[in-house]
């Protein structure tokens, strides 16, 4: 049913080569593959309470927490890039608007999938509604994230809503039934002049949510910095620069993910020669402005000397997982990625910085884990994790294979589900139906 | 205060008045005056906002030296652990798992024996360690729904177990590890299907028995000091055997326990005539359990 897409011919394949086709769908069958391995693990994790991971009292986030800050991280950069389009007009950025805020709208769905199955009793995850305790910052996020879907439901809506009803009308069958819904009842304009007036409404719409959105999003993902950054028990945590790396990380991943899409998912062509580079050159900025602040983070922090602090920096860059952190985080991460971005920039082919866009997107992976895991696997005291002999208290964890292989179908799903839905909805203006 | 908010509105409705070029040099000192007593007034607001977002004052809680009781809560209850008597022999640690039926896993209170670092003799210095049941517990700050809290009438931090949904947040916000997640794990012994596994844990005095998916397995789980030991008044016997495990059970008699608010009770005298040490100090946690060395 999913794949039904990929076969079908679209708008931007007509000027896809063969080759390109038959790649994307090899990674969806692959994908698939993936989603029906890591599904299972993941009910079978749902049913079987978190013992069947490699989680403890001493590192008692892992993977799940990593991808759930990743995710947020991804969907808050995707939605402030699109701000760049909407708030601060930048016109030349247009095209990839209604990816931009797709990507922000499944980026987040994705992320509160990874923390509710974190949770111990996943069924009660409604009590963080109905009994909000204000002083804590998850608190406080859980509202920012419910606005924030809100208003990304809406600023698809508006991006989308002439072309779905104009789908609606065009459509057979029961794919008439699903876009006259989508469109909420919205007709197209008639008239060039009602559709100018429709359009500056549009616009004027998009600007207003935008500018609400800003601050949301920033306390969305900033907030989930905010998260970490309160703990007060965790030296590595503790720090005011959290918010602020965790918004500068995910403007990097978000573009970096914006730029993978476009070159290899929804190409198209003659607009990308502009796009692509100017987009690659501000997700470039934005990693190498990450990198700044990642550097006074270790300055501060090894210059400062507090054991647990310092102790925490040795284990990310020597310890059993060093290589997260020198060769996905910096080599493949960053290294790469800025010189497939500046190397003989004028001649960047899209592939090229499509690539850039992935690395970087797989390098803020690892950023995430070196945030969640290393902090915590330093014991608050110290011979705490060898003082009962049990392995839920050791200090060092390595996720298991439920961890592992439900992650990766969760993540697959969600990329399976959302290509199949930006096959079926306009993401590109006045996108004809086919 | 509102005589302070009258100057701020006076000062910002005559500092709007004066034309550029007109104004005298007086006028100028006396307009900064106004302004002054402006910012003060807003300082003296944000002090208030300060005290607000901040758990802990700038200055000592009251309650913080110990010779002063707290008069709002009826009972503080508290610990003074004496390491020189302390061998380590972990009695209190099986005490406390027997009372309480903890899991694999979960340890209401640990034997650390290189906590603060052992003493250039090489003696090692053992330490037991229950939760601090901390005057400003980070803990409860970080509860997204508010399931652990620390008890109004005698300070105890629990955990509401139908309400904590597992997040685990508390766990990273404990500075001294008091705090578990229960696995669901089983010891052989009281494994499912054996007699043993029906036998309640009277924690809390809520007699739940051990079933997969039910709580407190996929809660976090901590020390209580046996809170239901407590009488109906909230008070421990130490005769009647209604006392801590740990405290009770303790070979060396290293584990005092008992009411800092009562100057009478043996954990008041032992901080008044002993020096007295407390773990991590200065994250301002103000905890319940002291250490003499």
């Amino acid at each position: 049913m999913i794949y039904t897409g990929a076969s079908n011919p679209s708008m931007a394949t007509e000027e896809r080569d063969d080759r390109a086709q038959r790649a994307l769908r090899t990674v969806l069958w692959l994908l698939g593959a993936l989603a029906a391995v890591g599904l299972p693990a993941l009910f079978y994790r749902l049913y079987a309470g978190l013992g069947v991971t490699h989680l403890g009292s001493v590192v008692p986030w892992g993977v799940w927490v990593a991808f759930y800050i990743y995710f947020i991280g991804l969907s808050a950069g995707s939605f402030l890039l699109s701000t760049l389009i909407f708030v601060f007009k930048n016109e030349k950025l247009e095209p990839v608007g209604r990816l931009a805020v797709f990507q922000a709208f499944a980026c987040l769905l994705t992320g509160l999938a990874f923390i509710l199955i974190d949770l111990g009793h996943w069924t009660r995850f409604y009590h963080v509604i109905i009994y909000p305790q204000w002083r804590s910052v998850l608190a406080w996020e859980i509202w920012f994230y419910n606005i924030y879907i809100v208003i990304l439901l809406a600023e698809m809506w508006f991006l989308m809503r002439c072309d779905l009803s104009r789908w609606a009308t065009e459509a057979r069958g029961w794919a008439k039934r699903i876009y006259r819904p989508l469109s909420l009842g919205f007709y197209c304009p008639k008239t060039p002049e009602e559709e100018r007036a429709c359009d500056q409404q549009t616009r004027r719409w998009l600007k207003i949510l935008g500018i609400i959105g800003i601050p949301i999003a920033l306390g969305v993902h900033g907030g989930t910095g905010a998260i970490f950054a309160v703990v007060k028990a965790r030296p590595a945590w503790y720090s005011p620069i959290f918010p602020l790396v965790f918004i500068i990380s995910a403007l990097a991943s978000g573009g970096g993910l914006l730029l993978f899409l476009r070159a290899f998912v929804l190409p198209q062509p003659d607009k990308d020669r502009e796009i692509l580079p100017m987009l690659a050159k501000l997700t470039a900025g934005f990693l190498v402005f990450d990198l700044v602040l990642l550097g006074l983070e270790f300055l501060v922090g090894l210059y400062g000397g507090i054991p647990d602090h310092v102790e925490s920096y040795y284990l990310i860059a020597s310890g059993p997982f060093w290589w997260v952190f020198w060769i996905q985080q910096l080599l493949f991460g960053a290294a790469v990625p800025l010189i497939l971005i500046y190397w003989r920039a004028a001649t960047a082919s899209a592939m090229r910085l499509g690539l850039a866009g992935l690395l970087i997107v797989l390098g803020v992976f690892g950023v995430r884990l070196n945030i969640v895991i290393p902090a915590l696997a330093i014991p608050v005291l110290r011979g705490f994790d060898m003082a009962i002999d049990s392995a839920r208290l050791a200090s060092l964890y390595v996720p298991n294979w439920v961890e592992w292989l439900s992650s990766l179908g969760l993540v697959a799903a969600v990329a399976l589900l959302a290509y199949a839905a930006m096959r079926r909805l306009p993401m590109n203006e006045h996108q004809p139906y086919r | 205060m509102a005589k302070l908010v009258q100057i701020e509105k006076k000062a910002r409705h005559s500092a709007a008045e004066p034309e550029i070029g007109t104004m005298t040099r007086r006028d100028l000192l006396t307009h900064l005056t106004k302004i002054g007593a402006a910012s003060l007034a807003a300082a003296m607001g944000g002090d208030a906002v300060m005290e607000m977002l901040s758990q802990t004052p700038a200055v000592a809680a009251p309650g913080a030296d110990p010779a002063e009781p707290l008069i709002k809560r009826k009972y503080r209850y508290g610990m003074v652990i004496d390491t020189r008597r302390c061998v380590g022999c972990k009695a209190c640690v099986v005490a406390c798992k027997a009372e309480n039926k903890t899991p694999p896993g979960v340890a209401y209170t640990v034997v650390l024996d290189g906590a603060l670092g052992n003493r250039p003799d090489d003696k090692p210095l053992f330490m037991t360690k229950p939760c601090f049941h901390c005057e400003n517990p980070p803990c409860v700050d970080v509860c997204p729904v508010g399931a652990t809290f620390k008890r109004s009438q005698d300070g105890i931090v629990v955990v509401d177990y139908d309400r904590c949904i597992g997040c685990r947040y508390c766990i990273t916000g404990c500075p001294y590890g008091a705090r578990y997640f229960d696995f669901g794990e089983n010891y052989p012994a009281v494994a499912e299907g054996t007699p043993y596994a029906g036998v309640p844990s009277p924690e809390y005095n809520q007699f739940r028995t051990r079933a997969e998916g039910k709580s407190p397995i996929g809660n976090v789980r901590k020390c209580t000091f046996c809170v239901h030991l407590q009488d109906a008044e909230g008070r421990y016997n130490k005769a009647e055997g209604r006392w801590p495990a740990c405290a009770k059970t303790c070979t060396g008699h290293a584990i005092h326990f008992g009411d800092f608010n009562d100057p009478e009770s043996e954990v008041s005298r032992l901080l008044r005539e002993r020096q007295a040490i407390r773990l991590k100090e200065e994250l301002g946690t103000n905890p319940n359990v002291y250490y003499l060395l």
